[in-house]
């Protein structure tokens, strides 16, 4: 144990939940610019949603429809309530930034208040699921492995084949001319939103399946998603998911190396790195430069 | 009595660290998540300093002051080629280094405040006597509030002196139009950079004061919740002058104490008050973005 398959084999399942989440907080960035900080109440609501349909000792299958749709009505929430009102005044993205933290800060304590404070383990059995040489893999992680990919799959699936993708990224692009052009930029916005809400739950429940997630520490768990999406954006979808991967492969590799309390501080080291030094590496080097 | 000096204190350590904030945010422009860490920084300082040496308050005022101040490099740096939502991400890996370091920097093996145990990890740091200015021991709370006082007294005069300064037209200028501001030949990164500078300093001051009359510092000083608190403070009272971030200060303060006096369990009256402090960011957002008494809206 501790070798680099180890890191590589408890890497990849974390890497995949971040990609989750950074593909959540790309469509949103991408498509209106806004930082959607309020997906951290998201990543805390929807496992909160899925534990006390648990509790109530109701099927599984149901609780994850519901937790997803509690998500992305949060999402379509933030959007329809907060950030269209700040476009409409042409708000800075400071505004929609602290608007969103705002957000952030009031639905995670409604969360705390509806929920507690503890930890949310929405599976209990640590039965083995996979044995990868020295490494053995829990049922909750072969879990989370698989639905990541499926959602990574779809996501991928949708963005190459369906017309509304084009058109988030031509409004990422230019809204305004697509405004002129007769399509509703509103409803445009909403489906980025909704998506993004949708993913963000998605994600927050396969680690919840998995690890459990933390009411307090939505944020935090959001934070290598952005960098995932803020080293690799450039690249596009295939870059948000490439370095979402490797970010979660790097943070086993430092809890094996360190400990668990290093992994936030490297995790930024990256994003640092690429910032300070992206017109002179190899990932997005034109377009970063020239912009 | 003690009750209000109590506010008093706190009062004064708020209304510092919230017009540290508004020199970075309101007249440089720069929003930060990494107050909390720098405000931490403070607080160890004197926690540390307190366990070996006899230092006083002023020295350790002085000495925290340092601290902070070269531990600002980590944001002066990189402003140079980092802005808008870069610098918001820059001071967010800021503010988890140094809750990080502050977490880490432990062994279980040697006393705290050694080399090898400087911060305790997350047992934090007790600071057992009480503070002493010159050849007085502030043993009350009302001695300490009378000192917490007058540093709040000394850092508006501070900020209201800098804002009248050329450099403060400087700063101002550089927030409002940078471009046109570099074209008439000025350092505008220089003028942010020193504006960070003094205000992480300033929030150093502030958790010396703070450490010095809570008695112990630990990592959640500086967490990232706390750096939304402060941040909540200049966003609600306003930037961009000398009022705004002291009327946040009390606004926010009261709303904490009035919870108090609810009888609700203090678990649940932190977790209202933050869900206020979070709902009244969202509000003032749409109704007033330049804060209740700020000059500068963030459009």
């Amino acid at each position: 144990m501790g070798g680099p398959l180890d890191a590589l084999a408890r890497g990849v399942p974390e890497g995949l939940q971040i990609a989750v989440l950074a593909l959540a907080f790309w469509i949103t960035y991408s498509a209106t610019r806004v930082i959607h900080l309020a997906l951290g109440a998201i990543f805390v609501i929807a496992p909160l949603v899925m534990s006390l349909w648990l509790q109530a000792a109701l099927s599984t299958i149901p609780g994850v429809l519901i937790s997803m749709i509690a998500g992305t009505l949060i999402s379509l929430g933030c959007e329809v309530l907060n950030h269209r009102r700040l476009e409409t005044r042409r708000a800075s993205w400071a505004v929609h930034l602290a608007s969103s933290l705002g957000i952030y800060v009031s639905l995670v304590q409604v969360a705390v208040l509806v929920g507690g404070n503890e930890t949310r383990q929405l599976h209990q059995s640590v039965s083995e699921g996979l044995v990868l040489g020295s490494t053995v893999l829990a049922q909750g992680e072969v879990m989370s492995v698989v639905i990541s990919v499926a959602v990574i799959a779809g996501t991928a699936l949708w963005l190459r084949s369906s017309n509304l993708a084009l058109r988030l990224r031509a409004l990422g692009d230019n809204s305004r001319e697509l405004s002129i052009q007769g399509l509703n930029t509103n409803a445009l916005r909403c489906w980025a939103f909704g998506i993004s809400g949708l993913l963000c739950a998605a994600g927050s429940l396969t680690r919840g399946f998995d690890v459990g997630t933390d009411p307090q520490k939505g944020l935090v768990s959001l934070m290598p998603a952005m960098v995932a999406v803020f080293v690799g954006k450039d690249l596009g979808f295939a870059g948000v998911i490439f370095v979402g991967i490797a970010l979660g492969v790097v943070r086993s590799t430092v809890v094996l190396v360190a400990s668990a309390q290093w992994q936030e501080a490297v995790t930024f080291g990256v994003l640092m790195i690429f910032l300070l030094t992206r017109s002179q590496i190899a990932l997005g080097t034109s377009r970063a430069a020239s912009r | 009595m003690t009750y209000a000096m109590h506010l008093a204190v706190y009062f004064s350590v708020y209304a510092t660290l919230a017009l540290s904030l508004n020199l970075i945010v309101g007249y440089a422009g720069l929003l930060t998540l990494a107050h909390a860490g720098y405000f931490a920084l403070g607080a160890y300082t004197y926690a540390i300093a307190s366990l070996h040496a006899e230092l006083g308050l002023g020295t350790s005022i002085l000495l925290a002051a340092s601290v902070s101040v070269v531990a600002s490099v980590l944001l002066t740096l990189p402003i140079q080629r980092l802005k808008g939502d870069s610098f918001v991400l820059l001071s967010l890996a800021a503010q988890i280094w140094i809750v990080t370091l502050l977490q880490n920097w432990w062994s279980p093996d040697a006393a705290p405040g050694t080399w090898r145990n400087l911060t305790n990890g997350s047992f934090g740091l007790t600071v057992e006597r009480s503070p002493s200015l010159l050849w007085f021991n502030l043993d009350t709370h009302g001695e300490l509030a009378f000192v917490a006082g007058a540093v709040a007294v000394a850092a508006a005069v501070m900020v209201s002196r800098l804002q009248n300064s050329p450099w403060g037209r400087l700063l101002k200028a550089a927030r409002d139009d940078e471009t046109c501001a570099r074209g008439l030949g000025k350092n505008t990164r220089a003028a942010q950079a020193q504006a960070l500078t003094i205000g992480c300093a300033l929030a150093a001051i502030a958790g010396t004061l703070y450490a010095a009359y809570v008695g112990f510092v630990d990592a959640k000083t500086a967490s990232l919740d706390e750096s939304i608190m402060m941040l909540s403070f200049v966003l609600i009272g306003g930037v961009g002058n000398f009022r705004g971030p002291i009327i946040g200060a009390v606004a926010l303060l009261t709303i904490g104490e009035l919870l108090r006096l609810a009888d609700l369990p203090g678990s649940t009256v932190g977790t209202i008050r933050l869900l206020a402090y979070g709902a009244l960011m969202v509000v003032m957002m749409h109704v007033r973005p330049q804060g209740i008494a700020g000059e500068y809206r963030f459009n």
